[in-house]
């Protein structure tokens, strides 16, 4: 296990920590919601029914939130996940509503 | 923040793990014994302990208990702001009755929604539960605490918390959290295959705690793994991801009308009312049609849709206790004629693929070894959860004695609580269903209550007898709530006999498992306690006679 967790943290670092547990989560939880919707519309296009591209987009943003939470909290890079996970998140929640709109 | 991959995993592996193991332990301890729901409703409700029956005659039984059936005063209470002008004293237009029973059910759950005039939204529906005895439909009272199914098994997926779902959405981040602590875990240990095969007990006590964290945490990985995952699928379209009911509310309603259209299903009542045909006759026929395709089976769910309506029909799905998949093979018969309208498509890959899954989760198979291993995958997370506390502190606790930091006296404290805690909590609610009178108003409330304030005494006595830890030393309370443990498991098993008669040699005898299998696992429980509690106390003994040799020294 890390010797880092028992080292005193300086503040900034760990103001650091906060910013990428927020994203982790709620960053995180934004787009995989974008991605249950999207991937839910384009499964339903694709002539899949309804119930099973809700299952299908359910299973892939459940892995996708995994994912990019492990993401958040490893990268070194907090500003590109703040803005990948909420800007990637609401486009993809729009597209789904951009096909939505086409298909119903 | 952190120099490499491997470190940031351990920081998450270690802290998330730290602070949401709390909430999955009680989910694998609670999910476990809700595998055998059933058998701990039938303990806690004697008058129960009856074979489990089949779906009973509708025309015989079910309709007049249906009949019978009217929302109670409290959900009218609860509807009647969103409904325009006054509530009726009488509820008659039924959307639907519906009946659930199990293999494992030797009572009846029954349902009724009725529609409400000037109801806000026309959709919404109030609603009325009963239970009944299938033999001759006389209704079990409703404040019978059903301790499996009604308290263990909300609480493994919601802690009991109902306010705005909080729970649920608790539970629902904790599994994240344990699909995302399975992997760090994994990733934090390089040599993961030849951990697979470590166990030393022999040698020192951190070592063989973080052995048997590695060993119950790998060696379990894909049962955590597809719990987890599983559980957080099951309620992702309702309460995680339900965008079905929100931003994708208009293609949800796409699908519904294309759907209405392709099952000839109606939606909506026709206005005209109708007679019913025999219910009794379509069952029959049902079983007839699921025997032709290899299906043959009990029934278990039967729904009448908009009951006394032309538009009425009557569906009936099949109990799948012959597979994993949870499968209904639904059949719809008109209710005013009993014609057949639709018998429910072999079902899409997709859908094979989330029965597989949610069947895998809510096990309704019959299968008694496969349910023992549901069991003792979900002790084994407990384990894996528990020996990660013991080893966050028994790392720290001589450090933060040198510091004079609390950090780990209170995180063994919780431990305990959550650990020992959790298993006398849960002998406590056992306890008090057999020690309140039968008759008392509430009763069930006051069951609940017990199984908090048992909790809640746990804590205080961990924290309380916790001084020790702050000096680097071992907490006395995890030896002495063991012992409690052994002492109530016997008290419960000895209570159900006083207060039943139904001692173990009777229940063995007459072959009666759910309540001879709860006494045996108790007095199993029981015997474990009673041998860790008195391992606990001799390495307490030679730990003191350690520090008095060095004290003299």
């Amino acid at each position: 296990m890390s010797q880092s967790t028992t080292i005193a943290t300086p503040s900034r670092s760990r103001r650091q920590i906060v910013l990428h547990v927020l994203a982790a989560m709620f960053g995180g939880y934004v787009f995989a919601w974008g991605t249950v919707a999207l991937a839910t519309c384009l499964l339903f296009a694709a002539k899949l029914d309804f119930h099973d591209a809700e299952f299908l987009g359910a299973f892939i943003g459940l892995l996708v939130y995994v994912t990019v939470f492990l993401w958040s909290i490893a990268t070194q890079r907090l500003l590109r996940v703040w803005i990948v996970l909420f800007g990637g998140g609401l486009l993809m929640a729009g597209a789904a509503s951009l096909v939505q709109s086409l298909l119903a | 923040m952190f120099n490499s991959f491997r470190q940031a995993m351990a920081w998450l592996h270690t802290w998330f793990g730290l602070v949401l193991g709390f909430v999955l332990m009680a989910a694998f301890f609670f999910g476990a014994l809700s595998v055998f729901d059933r058998e701990i409703d039938r303990w806690a409700i004697p008058a129960t302990r009856i074979e489990a029956q089949p779906m009973p005659s509708f025309e015989k039984i079910l309709r007049p208990a249906f009949e019978r059936m009217q929302p109670t005063k409290e959900a009218i209470d609860a509807m009647r702001p969103r409904v325009n002008g006054p509530m009726p004293t009488h509820f008659d237009k039924v959307a639907s009755w519906s009946a659930y029973t199990t293999h494992r059910d030797p009572v009846l759950a029954l349902y009724a929604g009725y529609q409400v005039p000037n109801a806000k939204d026309p959709e919404e529906l109030i609603w009325a539960y009963t239970t009944i005895d299938p033999r001759d439909g006389s209704v079990l009272p409703d404040d019978h605490l059903k301790i499996g199914s009604g308290f263990f098994f909300p609480l493994h997926y919601g802690l009991t918390l109902d306010w705005k779902n909080l729970g649920i959405w608790i539970v629902g981040f904790s599994a994240l959290v344990m699909l995302t602590a399975l992997i760090s875990g994994v990733v934090m240990h390089r040599k993961i295959f030849r951990e697979f095969f470590t166990f030393r007990p022999g040698k020192a006590r951190l070592r063989s705690v973080l052995d048997l964290h590695n060993l119950t945490g790998v060696v379990a990985l894909p049962f955590h793994f597809f719990f987890a995952l599983t559980g957080l699928l099951i309620f992702a379209g309702t309460y995680y991801f339900p965008v079905g009911h929100t931003q994708l509310h208009d293609l949800h309603d796409l699908h519904e009308r294309m759907e209405a259209q392709e099952t000839g299903l109606p939606h909506q009542r026709a206005g005209v009312a109708a007679g019913l045909a025999s219910v009794d006759a379509m069952v029959a026929q049902a079983q007839r049609r699921w025997e032709a395709n290899d299906k043959a089976g009990d029934v278990g769910f039967l729904v009448l849709q908009h009951v006394g309506d032309a538009n009425g029909y009557v569906s009936v799905y099949r109990a799948g206790t012959d597979r994993i998949a949870l499968v209904g093979d639904g059949i719809h018969f008109k209710s005013s004629d009993g014609k057949l309208i639709r018998e429910d498509p072999a079902a899409t890959p997709v859908a094979r693929m989330a029965e597989f899954l949610t069947g895998l989760h809510l096990q309704h198979f019959r299968h008694w070894l496969l349910r023992w291993l549901y069991v003792f995958g979900g002790l084994a997370g407990a384990v894996c959860i528990a020996t990660g506390f013991i080893f966050f502190v028994e790392k720290r606790k001589r450090q933060h004695a040198l510091q004079g930091s609390q950090g780990a006296r209170i995180v063994d404290a919780l431990a305990v609580t959550t650990v020992t805690g959790m298993v006398l909590a849960t002998l406590g609610i056992l306890i008090a269903n057999r020690l309140l009178p039968e008759a008392l108003p509430g009763r069930g409330d006051w069951e609940r209550h017990a199984f908090w304030a048992v909790w809640a005494l746990a804590l205080v006595h961990a924290g309380v007898r916790g001084a020790p830890v702050a000096r680097g030393l071992a907490n006395p309370a995890w030896r002495e709530q063991t012992w409690a443990i052994a002492v109530m498991a016997v008290a419960a098993v000895a209570l159900n006999w006083i207060t039943t008669g139904d001692h173990l040699l009777r229940t063995l005898a007459r072959g009666y498992w759910p309540v001879a299998g709860i006494d045996l696992f108790l007095l199993g429980s029981a015997c474990v306690a009673m041998i860790a509690a008195r391992k606990l106390g001799q390495h307490a003994h030679a730990k003191q006679a350690a520090q008095r040799e060095n004290a003299h020294a």
